[in-house]
């Protein structure tokens, strides 16, 4: 464990909205090639959390060092970065007005990190990858929830990112499609992708994550392996939350 | 398929109303004009004008004369018209009982219109003079001592018989003499050219009596004549702003236009007469004979195409100041509400833009036009088609960029955060994932938007451009024909304003085709 390289790193995070905190003095080590699951009640603040570790969300004070930069300091290049943190949202946010391969191509060869040839042989790759071939010219208006998200999860991996940060993404999937979406993610943890992702979903944290964080109360309130997690929960509120959602 | 038959139908179902609309309003209006109204009060002295409806033109003596009558125990009502001919036309419908105008014109209307006449009794006589701005001292002197040797060598005299008398009429045509050399530039003369004999059209070109003098004094003063038409009440303020440097429009002195103007030696003098109404002789009303008289005699329909193509140009023009200038202020209302970065800079260009929407949609365009030309171009020489379109161009792009907005701020959030995940900065965010998909949010309120820009551009007669709509009023006010030329230039617009919509329709149901 000790040996492991550190991808981000997160030092005393506070963000509030207004007189409301919601987070407060946050601090945590994310491992290259980890895949965290952060779960906890709704309204906890996890969200807040993970759209802090690309500035979607910009906390008061504290820092957070990507590969070393701290990118809250106003002279970095968040742009950047941010080419670097891949992220899949709970309502897909696929661009309805392109295809699903411009869907794909279009960071990439706007932001001059491919050419066109090349971009679209990474997209048709990706769209591969994700059991999605067939689909490359349909519109998102044509596909279902579980394909969109698959979609969304090919377009921020064309981007070749180091880390994917997943804001629950089977939450707004009808149940039959959420065993899709958590295939292609296990298929990425099992290739090494560097994952954070808020969830919902026990059986993920479970089964695919190698570590699973509570945050309640504005804290992490409990941060281990799964099997320590969900079999021996330490933290009080943790056992109140783990018996109302089994 | 089914639901587009269904479409196709709906419009020709549009297509047909709106003909039998528009075929039962020019009957009513033909109707109007055959049908025998009688007027309220017979005025049959300049003592029955107390407590009568008196149509005057805009402006002129006669409205300033009549304005003493005006709130008087018998109730005197006035109606004040931009042109002499609109008040005869009111008379002839019987909706006034008199008009009280100026004796040449009148004679004019009369002889055009069998069922006027004059009142032997004269009102007031008056004398006419040429307008020069007040400080324009040397113009003043330079134009007497013109008018001074015009009217020693007969050359005025000559002029005005060649338009008034029935024995002199047409026999001594003013013409210039010839190798005038022109090098002391223009000399602009505003008029209101619907005031037969002083200035009317024929074919197409302002003829008449004060044309021709300030022709005579152009060539003595030698410098090039131009004329610019517009509105009688707008003559002093064309020349006060400098826009003109003469108005010559049978205009008389008065105290009143004294205070802001100054005047020649009188040209001329004339008198204030009063028309009435009375009875009709038969006259060869077919559609035919009607038809005729407006469009084929003296090639009147050249009007049509002349002010289509002003209206073209202005609206099209505008339409691109519009929007250009409405991208730019949705922009930054937008970066300022959305961003939250940007700074002092940025919140002093959103408090400049909201100043910008407030004003231009909170107040008529048609006071925007005025101020455009008399007051913000006021002391340059502008071509009136360039102030108009700068006025409608501002005017439009408030209305874009409220419409851009509205696109921009209807895309959710969630496409701008996914823009921004991927590496987009804010600028590249806007430019290739949410303006593309907020210019079709916004293409039907645009689309509006320049629907009306054409329409509300039938309103720049008044700053002297022909455009559709004065095209037909010139046709309209020359032959006291109105239904014709009214309803022809409704038709215009109203065909154009169909090609347009039916253009975005297309263009909206191939861009919702890309996104299904």
């Amino acid at each position: 464990m000790l040996d492991r390289e550190v991808l981000i790193e997160v030092k005393d995070l506070c963000k509030s909205y207004g007189e409301n905190t919601v987070l407060e003095n946050l601090s945590t080590n994310i491992y290259k090639g980890e895949v965290i699951a952060i779960v906890g009640p709704s309204g906890c603040g996890k969200s807040t959390f993970l759209r802090s570790l690309n500035l979607l969300e910009h906390p008061e004070s504290g820092e957070i060092l990507f590969n070393g930069v701290d990118i809250m300091d106003k002279k970095v290049n968040i742009n950047k970065v941010r080419e670097k943190i891949g992220m899949v949202f709970q309502q897909f946010n696929l661009f309805p007005n392109m295809t699903v391969k411009e869907n794909i191509m279009l960071a990439p060869i706007k932001l001059k990190i491919m050419g066109k040839e090349q971009a679209s042989k990474k997209a048709d790759e990706l769209l591969a990858r994700v059991g999605l071939s067939d689909k490359a010219d349909a519109y998102p208006g044509n596909l279902s929830g579980g394909q969109k998200q698959r979609i969304a999860i090919a377009r921020t991996m064309a981007m070749n990112p180091e880390v994917i940060l997943f804001d629950e993404p089977t939450s707004a999937l009808d149940p039959e499609m959420v065993g899709e979406v958590l295939e292609i993610m296990k298929e990425l943890a099992a290739d090494g992708m560097t994952m954070v992702v808020v969830t919902h979903e026990m059986g993920f944290a479970k089964e695919v994550a190698s570590r699973v964080i509570f945050i309640d109360e504005k804290q992490i309130m409990e941060d281990t392996n799964p099997k320590e997690f969900f079999e021996n929960p330490k933290n009080q509120r943790l056992k109140d939350f783990l018996s109302k959602v089994k | 398929m089914h639901v587009l038959k269904q479409k196709a139908n709906n419009k020709k179902q549009y297509i047909l109303f709106a003909m039998v609309m528009l075929l039962v309003a020019a009957f009513s209006v033909g109707c109007g004009e055959t049908e025998e109204v009688k007027p309220t009060k017979v005025v049959a002295t300049v003592d029955d004008l107390a407590g009568a409806n008196v149509g005057v033109q805009l402006g002129t003596t006669g409205d300033i004369y009549i304005t003493d009558y005006e709130g008087d125990e018998a109730g005197t009502k006035i109606s004040r018209f931009n042109k002499g001919a609109d008040a005869v036309q009111a008379l002839k419908q019987a909706k006034v009982d008199c008009v009280l105008i100026d004796e040449q014109p009148a004679l004019s209307f009369v002889e055009k219109n069998s069922e006027l006449y004059i009142l032997e009794e004269e009102f007031a006589v008056e004398e006419y003079a040429i307008c020069i701005a007040k400080e324009n001292t040397k113009l003043k002197q330079q134009i007497n001592d013109a008018l001074a040797e015009l009217q020693t060598e007969g050359v005025v005299a000559d002029i005005i018989d060649n338009y008034i008398g029935d024995d002199t009429k047409g026999k001594t045509p003013y013409v210039s003499p010839e190798d005038v050399d022109r090098s002391n530039g223009t000399l602009t003369m505003a008029t209101n050219v619907g005031f037969p004999p002083y200035e009317y059209y024929e074919n197409g070109v302002p003829t008449g009596i004060d044309v021709d003098l300030a022709q005579a004094i152009a060539d003595k003063l030698g410098m090039e004549l131009v004329i610019s038409d517009v509105e009688f009440d707008s003559i002093i303020i064309s020349v006060q702003s400098g826009k003109a440097d003469i108005g010559v429009a049978g205009m008389t002195v008065t105290e009143d236009r004294l205070k802001n103007i100054d005047f020649s030696e009188p040209y001329t003098t004339a008198k204030q007469v009063i028309i009435v109404k009375g009875e009709k002789k038969e006259e060869d009303k077919s559609l035919k004979a009607r038809f005729y008289n407006t469009f084929v005699e003296d090639d009147r329909w050249e009007y049509i195409p002349k002010g289509l193509l002003n209206t073209v140009i202005i609206t099209v023009l505008a339409g691109v100041i519009g929007i250009v200038l409405g991208f730019v202020i949705a922009i930054i209302r937008v970066a300022h509400d959305r961003s939250g970065e940007g700074g002092v800079l940025l919140a002093f260009f959103n408090w400049l833009a909201k100043v910008y929407l407030t004003v231009f949609r909170g107040t008529p365009v048609m006071v925007q036009l005025l101020i455009m030309y008399y007051v913000v171009f006021g002391s340059l020489k502008v071509n009136p088609i360039f102030a108009a379109v700068i006025a409608f161009g501002l005017n439009s792009a408030a209305y874009v960029a409220e419409a851009i907005r509205s696109g921009i701020v209807a895309i959710e959030i969630g496409q701008f955060e996914a823009g921004r995940s991927l590496g987009f900065t804010y600028t590249q965010t806007m430019w290739n994932i949410i303006l593309p998909q907020a210019i079709k949010n916004s293409l039907p309120a645009m689309c509006n938007e320049f629907i009306s820009l054409l329409k509300e551009s039938s309103i720049v007669g008044y700053i002297g451009l022909i455009d559709l709509t004065k095209a037909g009023d010139i046709i309209r006010s020359t032959t006291f024909e109105a239904m014709l030329p009214l309803v022809s230039v409704a038709l215009v617009y109203l065909a154009i304003v169909m090609v347009m919509t039916a253009g975005v329709n297309r263009l909206e149901r191939r861009l919702k085709k890309d996104a299904r």
